[in-house]
């Protein structure tokens, strides 16, 4: 982490399958937009442990660092 | 040990607990091969994610069924039918899938799932009621029938507008098109039943379709009828498909959730009255519930090439099952499998599958299974089993109760 910038989690809304996988794992990062995906509305939301798992445990593999 | 490869998965002594089955497959011959069911039994929880995210594994079921195994003669008659599971989703490959998914998608908004909230919250909370005063008065009550299978079928009822009256037609429908989609025992009337199920479906259907008035906005049909932003529109038979998948799939699948985890809580007193303790423990129950002994147990694809598994080649055109209950017990991804772990975190069950096939309505499901959770919970608090054993429907791909009798526990009457 030192040195590095801070990663932003992104979501690829082409890849989303809607499961809100996301949004149990880190409700405070991600949310279902009004289509029907995920987004992210705060990229601070959660640790980054958490964020990770929530990448690891999509389902779509939708999730990822940018 | 050695795993005898003519076993039936609808064996009785394993369709009553498949789960020593699945496990020593699992851990001895992760990759089988099944004379019975002519089909690649795959068991691990890595294999069976991966293949179920694999696009070199078929999804096609309705193709291979129709051209072998209904009769030349009967295929003018069935072809309507088939022409309808054809569409559905589930059994499509990109980029026809991605098409339609992608409208689909539009039919699960946030806007549209809770507009169902409200009423799954209503429907639950009269259910319980009326199931609870039943029990005070010393009645059997059969939770499935009852309590676990009502609340789905009014909730897809209302997505695609049937009539309140016509909600019995729910259940005989799916009841048909599970020969199909169930891989239900050879039953001689197979497909004559499929062809019912699907026909009186779909006249149905067709006719909400074609008599909708509302607007695409937070409704189901009124999404699937308007164009993507690209102007994309779905045919009408892709319209038709769509509202069968959303009633089979949003029906049997969550009463069979619902129903297993009211047993796990009248089998376990304790967590249920832990739960009651701790209300946010109810969203990891239901996903414990799910990855334990969820309702998917086998996901049927065949190899569309030539594809390594476990190091071994499987020649395109093998069945392939992947037997999501054994993968989601696989100790390589969950700490003590056999246990349910109310709080269990993460838990990346494959109860809705994974990869772009995921369970359309898992959002609706959740709330639903949610729903009937709190319900139950704050119902009666000890409730028995008329009978220690359980019945189970012989089905191939699912784990499903036939029915859940309960009386008010004796200890506490009065």
């Amino acid at each position: 982490m030192s040195g590095q910038p801070k990663q932003i989690p992104v979501v690829d809304r082409e890849r989303c399958v809607g499961s809100t996988s996301c949004i149990q794992i880190a409700p405070g990062v991600y949310d279902m937009g009004e289509d029907g995906y995920s987004e992210v509305i705060d990229p601070a939301g959660a640790d980054e442990a958490t964020v990770q798992r929530a990448i690891d445990y999509c389902p779509a593999q939708a999730l990822r660092w940018a | 040990m050695g795993i005898d490869p003519r076993t039936s998965i609808l064996d009785p002594e394993i369709n009553q607990d498949p789960f020593p089955y699945f496990n020593a497959i699992r851990e001895d011959q992760p990759l089988h091969w099944n004379e019975r069911h002519r089909a690649w039994f795959v068991t691990r929880y890595e294999d069976v994610r991966n293949g179920l995210r694999d696009p070199g594994l078929s999804v096609d079921r309705v193709g291979p069924y129709f051209s072998r195994r209904v009769p030349d003669e009967q295929k003018e008659e069935l072809r309507p039918a088939f022409d309808v599971l054809g569409n559905f989703l589930s059994f499509l490959p990109p980029p026809r899938h991605t098409r339609l998914r992608k409208i689909v998608q539009k039919a699960f908004t946030p806007k549209i799932v809770a507009n169902q909230s409200e009423l799954i919250d209503r429907v639950t909370a009269g259910l319980a009621a009326s199931v609870t005063e039943r029990l005070r008065e010393g009645q059997t009550v059969d939770l499935v029938t009852e309590f676990a299978r009502p609340l789905p079928a009014r909730i897809t009822a209302e997505m695609v507008h049937l009539d309140p009256s016509d909600i019995q037609l729910v259940e005989k429908w799916t009841q048909d098109l599970a020969m199909f989609m169930g891989g239900a025992v050879e039953a001689s009337d197979r497909n004559d039943r499929i062809r019912r199920g699907v026909s009186s479906m779909t006249g149905y259907l067709e006719g909400v379709i074609r008599n909708y008035q509302g607007s695409a906005d937070g409704d189901f049909v009124g999404a699937l009828l308007a164009a993507d932003d690209e102007g994309v529109k779905l045919t009408p038979l892709e319209i038709l498909s769509t509202c069968v998948l959303v009633v089979f799939g949003g029906y049997r699948t969550t009463a069979c959730s619902i129903a297993n985890a009211a047993r796990h809580l009248i089998e376990n007193p304790d967590m249920a009255e832990r739960l009651r303790q701790d209300d946010a423990l109810v969203d990891s129950a239901i996903e414990e519930f799910m990855r334990y002994e969820g309702h998917a147990r086998v996901v049927v694809r065949w190899a569309g090439q030539d594809t390594v598994i476990q190091g071994q080649r499987i020649p395109q055109g093998d069945r392939i099952f992947l037997i999501i209950a054994a993968a989601n017990r696989d100790p390589r991804q969950f700490e003590r499998p056999d246990e349910l772990i109310l709080d269990r975190a993460p838990n990346p069950h494959l109860g809705f599958g994974t990869g772009i096939h995921y369970c359309l309505g898992a959002p609706i499901s959740r709330i639903e299974q949610r729903s009937a959770l709190r319900a139950f919970l704050s119902g009666v608090p000890h409730l028995s089993k008329v009978e220690e054993r359980l019945y189970w429907e012989e089905l191939l791909t699912n784990r499903a109760l036939k029915k859940l009798e309960v009386t008010l526990d004796p200890v506490t009457v009065g």
